[in-house]
């Protein structure tokens, strides 16, 4: 995981508080569905568009590729016009009109929200997931995808030493294992 | 270094050059990698899906938030209601935050601290070591002093063992999954009894999923001297 500076902590939003995440949240929302509503999606179609350019805002930030004071807001609205644009392009296949498009430049070529396509066996895995209960789904998503050091998930989640990380985290594995085989 | 480490460190592209050539000597591990690549996928797939939740969630609660506003605006009310509404949402706050629903107490049915088979006390006499001392406060139930005699004394399995069932017994569910946890792994005098207890502050901590693993596991064996609390604990459990 990427430490920070001090600086850094006092300015970047903790995105995995609840609190800030909200704060976050609307710090954008009306001025974004105020600069794409010409696109002339309904209030809702343009809202699940920013939500989803909020997730791959705030997997950014997470990262460490983009900060607050630096190129946030363009980011978001940058991946917010290449969102509009994959979406208006499957309204338009839906009707058919797929041959006007081939001679417009590819503007989503940049950044959008890949939508992850589960295989049949991660979608078994999934399943899985979330039988597990709140605190390994927890654990494992901190170390297996955030990739948290022992030491950081510790203080995330208020252990009482490493070890207790390593058996808690070695523990859920087994039993998410279990769950499999049954 | 484990097996489970060695992927992890693998998968987590934290292998140092000893530890690469470890893993190029694990047999078959094609399925292991297999199943944490899917694993990670499928957390950020999850995650996703959480963080969509959590803003649908903030724009229906903007939605409450700003529908009373509406109403305050047509049908102004004195400033003290406003206070006395706030008293009530206070007290009705403070209710759902203290007020828990009731739940079975499986300590209280089923913790029996382990007996003190280790330094028997002699009645009157005084205790010189530090343990013999930590185990004179365990058996008087004074647990909490237990725990602090026990940090002195040198860490041995035993000692996690008493410590840990102390922990459990003051609720320091933590403390006692940590020490549990370490005499679980080694196969010495209590890992069985270990494992019970275990089980015990796995659920108090509200690890239901956990205990209920660890609880089948005992119940399997047919030596352990808890299988028959085990079981029983299990059915109360389903």
């Amino acid at each position: 995981m990427k430490r920070e500076t001090q600086e850094e902590k006092r300015t970047q939003p903790d995105v995995d508080s609840e609190a800030m995440l909200r704060q976050f949240y609307f710090r954008y929302r009306d001025e974004f569905l105020r600069a794409f509503s010409k696109y002339e999606l309904d209030e809702a179609a343009r809202l699940d568009v920013y939500q989803d350019a909020m997730i791959v805002l705030v997997e950014a930030m997470r990262k460490g590729k983009v900060t607050l004071q630096n190129n946030a807001k363009s980011y978001l609205f940058g991946i917010g016009r290449n969102l509009f644009v994959d979406r208006i392009k499957s309204e338009l296949k839906k009707r058919e009109l797929q041959a006007d498009l081939k001679n417009q430049a590819d503007i989503s070529e940049n950044v959008t929200l890949d939508h992850i396509e589960l295989s049949h066996r991660q979608q078994t895995l999934q399943q899985a997931i979330r039988q597990l209960g709140k605190k390994c789904q927890e654990i494992l998503t901190l170390f297996y995808y955030r990739k948290y050091a022992i030491e950081a998930i510790q203080k995330a989640m208020n252990y009482n030493s490493e070890n207790v990380v390593k058996a808690h985290k070695s523990r859920c594995l087994k039993q998410l294992r279990e769950i499999m085989k049954a | 270094m484990s097996r489970e480490e060695l992927l992890d460190k693998y998968i987590r592209g934290e292998l140092t050059v000893e530890e690469q050539k470890a893993f190029e000597q694990l047999e078959d591990s094609t399925e292991e990698l297999t199943f944490l690549r899917d694993l990670e996928v499928v957390l950020q797939a999850e995650d996703r899906s959480k963080l969509k939740a959590q803003f649908q969630d903030f724009e229906s609660a903007a939605k409450e938030v700003s529908l009373p506003k509406q109403e305050a605006r047509t049908r102004k009310l004195p400033t003290w209601s406003w206070a006395a509404v706030a008293a009530v949402v206070l007290l009705i706050g403070a209710f759902l935050w203290f007020w828990q629903p009731a739940q079975p107490d499986y300590l209280a049915d089923y913790f029996e601290p382990y007996p003190n088979i280790i330094a028997p006390i002699q009645k009157g006499g005084t205790s010189t070591d530090a343990l013999a001392e930590a185990m004179q406060s365990y058996e008087r139930e004074q647990y909490e002093t237990a725990i602090a005699q026990f940090a002195t004394s040198p860490t041995t399995d035993t000692i996690q063992f008493f410590s840990g069932v102390s922990a459990l017994a003051v609720g320091q569910y933590e403390t006692a999954i940590a020490n549990l946890e370490a005499v679980v792994e080694i196969e010495g005098r209590f890992q069985r009894e270990a494992n019970w207890y275990l089980a015990l502050s796995y659920l108090k901590s509200e690890e239901i999923e956990v205990a209920k693993e660890i609880l089948t596991s005992i119940q399997k064996n047919n030596d352990h001297p808890y299988q028959k609390e085990a079981t029983q604990l299990l059915e109360e459990l389903n």
